[in-house]
């Protein structure tokens, strides 16, 4: 009994910092949607600095953890959020892994590096890195000597055991606070649950990001400042176990709620006590599994997975391709160059040893081009590549050392036991997508890690085998410019494969699975196949990749390449660009030289002057940096820095061709496109739209559907104008889809706008609520511009817009929606009014039915009226009695001085209540005008071509 | 009703016969050449089932004459190390080598020392760091220290004729001809032909370790062994319970279990294990931070016994930090890479005197020392070679020799044979004892018998 108590005791003084990185894991999860490998670094960080001041510099404890804690952690939160996350919200799954794991390794080596120079420079003789890094027990926050007591059950509490639990305790009844009590955690909920909508309530979404990274940097700093007593070292692999554990609390959370991710923590140290404690198999590493095992099980059965499976929403727009419309020759012509020179720098030019490092990148390569595949290519981020290599590798050494089989037989059988592997990891993916499948393989490729290739048996008590380097025929790969030659044959065979793969039935399945798992099946595409398929093949060339990899080294072991650089792969393959399979190659023969580049510096011939040449660095934190800058780099352009390099190569094209086609039309030299063809077609599709627009025009007048009013994109002169939109142009990427529309919307008067799907209408919308940026044109409110406006001030000003499909927050509940703009008093006015929103006020909104979700939407509205309404098709999907009382809704607010604009494709109701009457087509206005100069009768046969229906 | 041989049974036909082609072709490919791997030059790979070798043999390549590194003036040396573990190993061997330059040198070469490379506790690092000192930077000689040296590392130095030193606890260094463990061969059993432990390494711990227990005798003693799960740690456990159980002391507790990636293991049941079996002196095989974390919770638990670790002698450190020497307070060390600079004595002091002339600290830590031997071995090695020297005339100096590693002929407390030394070790130790911030010596250096056990 006692040995019970005792453990759970110290498990949960464990599972307490689990529990404070797991609390700052889902909070900025969910705030930014980024899930920060990197708190890790930070913690570790956070405990160096600590170290340093207290016990280098002799500053007294209490100032020392406040500097850290209230100082260091959130103006690096800051720093990050500025620097790396903001630009990154918005990119694909695979970029922000690839962000926080370059920031994972930069910043702890930053941390070193810059402390290690302000010493060396100052000459102040406290202790630098190689000093910090050996230190056994550093402090925490309680006072040294340490402390023991000892409480009932002969249980020991160290005073920085009691120090964790408290700092534990107190930090989530704070959030506890912050997230249910507070305006503040009320606003990051509403952001976490509709980003789009939050802002145009006014809810500034680049401060609740900004705070929420400011709070998990404060925790994680938190953690390891009273965590590093307890872990007994200030190591970053250490910090790094904790972050991963801590992963899996979150998901125990369900990577939502940070109550059940504080109480994941301590659940999960104290089991891993408990097992570790009473279970004794005979399994090397199995205590050290359990945590990996629950983040597994979590993700597969708790998680509520809220991306689209097989990749996010910003995967599916694939990047740009620059060079469309160029000549075969002129697409391949960096890529050819790139192998002639290898070829001929491998044959010729260099030594042995530079040889060897690009047989060692080759084979790199061949691994990075299995990311290419699962990544690139299917949307899934897969952690556990390095697994498929430690197995292909440790297999091919056990089958040919131990049982000396032939070796390609013994290639053939590993890769084939690889392909298996690959099924299993794959498994996850049929049921998740996104950051969720991200983290089942890692929890995978460590679980082998700690328990697969702890195994004797494969991983030869771990000495590793000796994998050796064949002879086939005529070709040596005991050489190194042979092997180097080999492998950038196979290199390019595979690169093949993809191509082909990507344009063959099977590669336009697996764009379908990727886009759409139902659309897919529902067109004879088996999804689960496809998937599992892609993970196999994956897995093969990883394997192949990886008993190359192991043959060059001529050893195999479970640590020749451990799961953690899976995780740096995927990170520098992005960061060249993942869809590109020559991207792949080029990471990996960069990755391999860059590393002995900056060990041996640069010497040149004799004649080249000195100041040119460099010593190098054995420092290891310089290439951490610079792999951190790249990071930082990436979330600039998430497409990779080579696709960075073709846009803005493609972009000084595109200038040059457009100014010499414009002048040479005569037209103004605004139109974007790389050839005079592609400028010729633009313009005659602008004459096009030009053109139905007039006829549409024509239409309605020769009809007598209209008669007076305005025709086309123009303004009466003595319009009252609420809202004046003047030769406003609005592009999604290279497709421009409002055409310098000009439209007033007359004060205190109900504007209804019709327009059929594509004519623009929401993209109208959407532009003057601000969540679309237009290329050119103005938008007057009341007299000022505000189209440099950000979305969440517009709302402030009295600029409201309430989108399509309801804008209620579904995950919070009624009286927190109202919240978000009305106080206590306000509130009951609206639970007056609408008795049954007032009966409904703790349930959560998305319960709600459409009809009320949209009075909820429109309630505020009645209470505090903005200035100008924008409603984006409000009588969607609703019955007939709703719409009715919405319409009443509109013309009380009409009445109190409101300016409306109703956006509809249905025309009856809408019609009923409307004061000015505008017709949108093909991005332009056809013609606006007051009700009465509308025929209804003629409006239906002549422009609707049915009956009013 | 005509047969109809639709397409697509000839498809399957075609099918079917590509893939018995393929399987063919693969097996036989594999038969003709997959089995060929390049010119075997000896393969000393640790566990291979397939070896088993009768006599004991060094492995490894004769001396070719080669030069690499060597030149009329200069002798480069290579070094990679776990540099978070033996602070101080750099220091040392730079101190040792500018002591030997400043007297001109051996036969006009100075000895040249490439900034050590750090490991970083990666194998996979120490494997190519190894390979770059070789085949990039072109040096004669590596020195390494690292717990995490593989096979294939020695295998790929010894193939290239490039001398080794090392501290000998992994399988490399027994049995490879150009491999030098400072204190011998301390990897028991690696060799195919012993059931015997040739080895001493047992010895200077055990023995040291029941003198503590004075007047205590015999089966009184109770030792439990804790390490982690390193094979090398594991098999030394096996040897020093043996040793335990032949010299008539109990063993209370053999465990491998302590993980090796080690911070942040939870100790506690770890601790009650240990306090279970009622022993009353207590080894840690260890990574560092984990002895520390052990040591006082073993304390804070009410263990009352004796603790000893090999490991936390780092002079300067408990000045340092109090938490570490309020941790350790009263903990034993076995110091076996030489004598401390506490016990004194004129090696030691003539190694805290070299590192004062080159300007370093004077400090004599773990690294530093047997740093500094493995330089000393180097050194007697090259002087016997004489003025041509290659790597053939550096062999047959270092076979059938004695080489002491004191500087201080006759003085010295390291004795060790070659090449019996590639086989055997040469071990000693001595104790010293925590006592607030200060290592306090407890017994003095010296060197334990080879102990022959087993069959």
């Amino acid at each position: 009994m006692d040995q019970f108590i005792a453990l759970i005791v110290s498990g949960a003084v464990s599972g307490a910092i689990y529990s404070l990185v797991a609390s700052g894991l889902t909070l900025s999860y969910t705030a930014t949607g980024i899930f920060n490998f990197s708190y890790g670094a930070i913690a570790f960080s956070s405990a160096y600095i600590f170290y340093t001041l207290n016990t280098g510099m002799h500053w007294p404890v209490w100032i020392s953890a406040v500097a850290v804690i209230f100082g260091f952690a959130p103006i690096l939160g800051i720093i990050l959020d500025v620097a790396v996350f903001k630009p990154l919200a918005r990119a694909t799954e695979s970029a922000k892994i690839m962000a926080t794991v370059g920031l994972l390794l930069a910043i702890p080596a930053m941390t070193q590096w810059i402390l290690d120079e302000i010493i060396a420079v100052t000459h102040s003789g406290v202790p630098n890195s190689s000093v910090v890094l050996q230190t056994g027990l550093p402090p925490g926050l309680a006072p040294i000597p340490i402390k023991s007591w000892t409480l009932p059950f002969h249980t020991p509490l160290t005073s920085n055991g009691l120090v964790v639990l408290i700092a534990a305790a107190v930090c989530a009844v704070a959030l506890w606070l912050l997230l249910g009590k507070t305006s503040l955690g009320l606003q990051m909920r509403a952001v976490v649950d509709r980003d789009s909508l939050a802002q145009i309530r006014g809810i500034n979404n680049a401060k609740t990001s900004r705070y929420a990274w400011i709070f998990g940097s404060v925790l994680a700093a938190l953690a390891g400042v009273v965590g590093a007593p307890i872990l007994g070292a200030i190591s970053v692999n250490a910090f790094l176990t904790v972050t991963f554990i801590a992963s899996a609390a979150a998901v125990i959370g369900g990577l939502k709620s940070i109550p059940w991710a504080f109480a994941g923590g301590l659940i999960l140290g104290v089991l891993q006590s408990l097992i570790a404690g009473y279970i004794h198999t005979g399994l090397n590493g199995f205590s050290n599994a359990v945590p990996f095992l629950v983040l597994l099980g979590g993700l597969i059965f708790f998680t509520r997975d809220r991306s689209r499976r097989g990749g996010s929403t910003a995967d599916e727009v694939p990047p740009p391709d620059y060079l469309k419309g160029m000549p075969q020759w002129r697409k391949g012509l960096p890529w050819i160059v790139a192998v002639a020179f290898l070829t001929v720098y491998v044959c010729f030019l260099a030594n042995d040893f530079w040889a060897g490092v690009m047989a060692e990148g080759l084979a790199l390569s061949i691994i990075f081009l299995s990311f290419t595949v699962v990544t690139g290519m299917g949307g899934m981020v897969s952690l556990a590549q390095a697994t498929f290599c430690s197995m292909a590798g440790l297999t091919t050494g056990l089958l040919f050392t131990r049982y000396g089989i032939p070796f390609f037989l013994a290639c053939f059988i590993a890769l084939a036991l690889t392909a298996l592997i690959g099924v299993i990891v794959a498994l996850p993916a049929i049921r998740l997508g996104g950051i969720p499948l991200a983290l089942a393989t890692l929890a995978l490729a460590l679980l082998g890690d700690n328990v697969l290739f702890q195994w004797n048996f494969l991983n030869n008590t771990s000495n590793g085998w000796t994998i050796p380097r064949i002879v086939i025929g005529p070709l040596n790969l005991t050489s190194n410019r042979v092997m180097a030659m080999s492998l950038l044959v196979v290199a390019l065979l595979i690169m093949l494969l993809i191509n082909n793969l990507k344009k063959s039935p099977w590669g336009r399945s697996i764009a379908a699975v990727r886009s759409s798992e139902i659309a897919a099946s529902s067109s004879g595409v088996a999804p689960v196949r496809v998937k599992l398929a892609l993970f196999a093949i994956s897995a093969v060339i990883a394997g192949l990749g990886g008993i190359f990899f192991t043959s060059y080294q001529m050893s195999a072991g479970s640590f020749t390449t451990p799961a953690l650089d899976g995780l740096l792969w995927l990170a520098t393959v992005v960061l060249f660009g993942i869809r590109r399979p020559a991207a792949a190659v080029l990471a990996g023969v960069a990755s391999s030289a860059t590393n002995i580049i900056l060990q041996s510096g640069f010497h040149w011939w004799s004649w080249v002057p000195s100041w040119l040449s460099w010593n190098g660095t054995t420092s290891s934190e310089i290439p951490l940096i610079l792999f951190g800058l790249g990071a930082v780099g990436l979330s600039r352009n998430p497409d990779g820095f080579i696709s960075q390099m073709a846009g803005q190569n493609h972009a000084r094209r595109v200038k040059r061709a457009a100014k010499k086609a414009a002048l040479a039309a005569g037209q103004p030299t605004g139109i974007v496109s790389a050839t005079p063809e592609g400028v010729a077609a633009i313009l005659s599709e602008e004459a096009g739209i030009a053109a139905q627009v007039v006829e549409t025009e024509g239409q309605l007048i020769g009809s007598g559907t209209v008669h007076g009013g305005t025709i086309g994109d123009t303004v009466p002169l003595d319009t009252d104008a609420v809202l004046l939109i003047k030769g406003l142009h609005v592009s999604y990427g290279d497709v421009e889809v409002i055409h310098g529309l000009t439209f007033a919307i007359e004060r205190g008067k109900i504007t209804s706008l019709f327009g059929v799907n594509g004519s623009g209408k929401s993209t109208l919308c959407s532009t003057i609520s601000g969540l679309v940026k237009p290329g050119s044109g103005s938008i007057e409110f009341d007299g000022n511009d505000i189209v440099k406006m950000p979305a969440y001030r517009r709302a402030d000003q009295g600029v409201l817009v309430a989108p399509e499909s309801r804008g209620i927050f579904p995950g919070l509940s009624v009286e927190e929606n109202l919240m978000l703009r009305l106080n206590a008093a306000e509130r009951d006015e609206v639970y007056q009014r609408f008795p049954r929103i007032g009966e409904r006020r703790k349930l959560m909104a998305g319960s709600l039915s459409g009809g009320e979700q949209q009075l909820l939407a429109l309630a505020p509205v009645l209470i505090k009226p903005p200035t100008i309404l924008i409603a984006d098709e409000p009588t969607l999907g609703l019955a007939p009695l709703v719409i009715a009382e919405l319409l009443t809704l509109f013309q009380e607010l009409r009445d109190r001085g409101t300016t409306i604009l109703l956006v509809e494709e249905k025309v009856r109701d809408v019609l009923s209540i409307a004061d000015n009457v505008a017709f949108i087509e093909l991005g332009h206005i056809v013609w606006s005008g007051p009700r009465e100069d509308l025929d209804d009768e003629r409006l239906v046969s002549a422009y609707l071509g049915g009956k009013l229906s | 009703m005509p047969r109809v041989r639709s397409k697509r049974s000839w498809h399957r036909v075609a099918s079917a016969a590509t893939a018995v082609f393929m399987t063919v072709g693969v097996i036989g490919a594999s038969g003709v050449a997959g089995a060929t791997t390049a010119k075997d030059v000896g393969n000393a790979s640790a566990g291979s089932a397939v070896n088993t070798a009768k006599s004991q043999k060094l492995v490894g390549p004769k001396g070719t004459g080669l030069t690499r590194g060597i030149s009329s003036s200069q002798i480069k040396v290579g070094c990679v190390y776990t540099a978070a573990d033996f602070a101080g190993y750099e220091q040392a061997i730079g101190a040792a080598f500018s002591a030997i330059n400043a007297k001109g040198g051996v036969n006009g070469r100075k000895f040249s020392l490439v900034p050590c490379l750090d490991d970083a506790n990666s194998p996979q690092t120490n494997l190519t760091d190894a390979q770059q000192l070789v085949n990039q930077n072109q040096v004669f000689s590596v020195f390494t220290l690292s717990a995490d040296t593989l096979p294939s590392t020695t295998t790929f130095l010894n193939n290239n004729q490039t001398p080794t030193f090392g501290w000998g606890f992994d399988p490399g260094f027994c049995g490879n001809k150009w491999v030098f463990g400072f204190t011998g061969c301390l990897a028991p059993g690696t060799l195919p032909t012993s059931n015997a432990f040739h080895n001493s390494f047992s010895s200077s711990i055990v023995t040291p370790m029941a003198k503590l227990m004075a007047p205590l005798t015999g089966k009184q003693i109770s030792f439990c062994l804790q390490s982690d799960t390193l094979p090398a740690s594991i098999s030394a456990n096996h040897q020093e319970a043996t040793m335990i159980s032949a010299l008539g002391y109990k063993v209370g507790l053999n465990a491998n279990n302590f993980p090796t990636s080690s911070t942040g293991v939870n100790p506690t049941p770890f601790v009650q294990a240990i306090i279970n079996s009622g022993c009353n002196i207590t080894y840690l095989s260890l990574p560092f931070a984990s002895i520390a974390t052990l040591s006082y919770s073993l304390k804070a638990a009410g263990y009352k016994g004796k603790i000893m670790d090999f490991t936390t002698y780092v002079p300067g450190l408990l000045g340092s930090s109090a938490a570490l020497a309020g941790a350790l307070a009263g903990e034993y060390i076995n110091v076996s890479t030489g004598p401390t600079q506490e016990g004194g004595g004129a090696y030691a002091n003539s190694e805290v005197a070299a590192l004062k002339a080159a300007g370093q600290p004077a400090f004599l830590t773990l690294g530093g020392m047997i740093g500094y031997s493995e330089a000393q071995m180097l050194i007697q090695f090259v002087k016997g070679a004489g003025k041509t020297l290659n790597t053939t005339t550096f062999l047959s100096a270092a076979s059938g020799k004695v080489v002491s590693y004191s500087n201080q002929p006759g003085h010295g407390p390291g004795l060790i044979n070659w090449p019996a030394g590639h086989f055997v070790s040469s071990d000693g130790s001595s104790t010293v004892q925590v006592e607030g911030t200060k290592y306090v010596p407890k017994d003095s250096y010296a060197q334990y018998p080879t102990y022959v056990f087993g069959k």
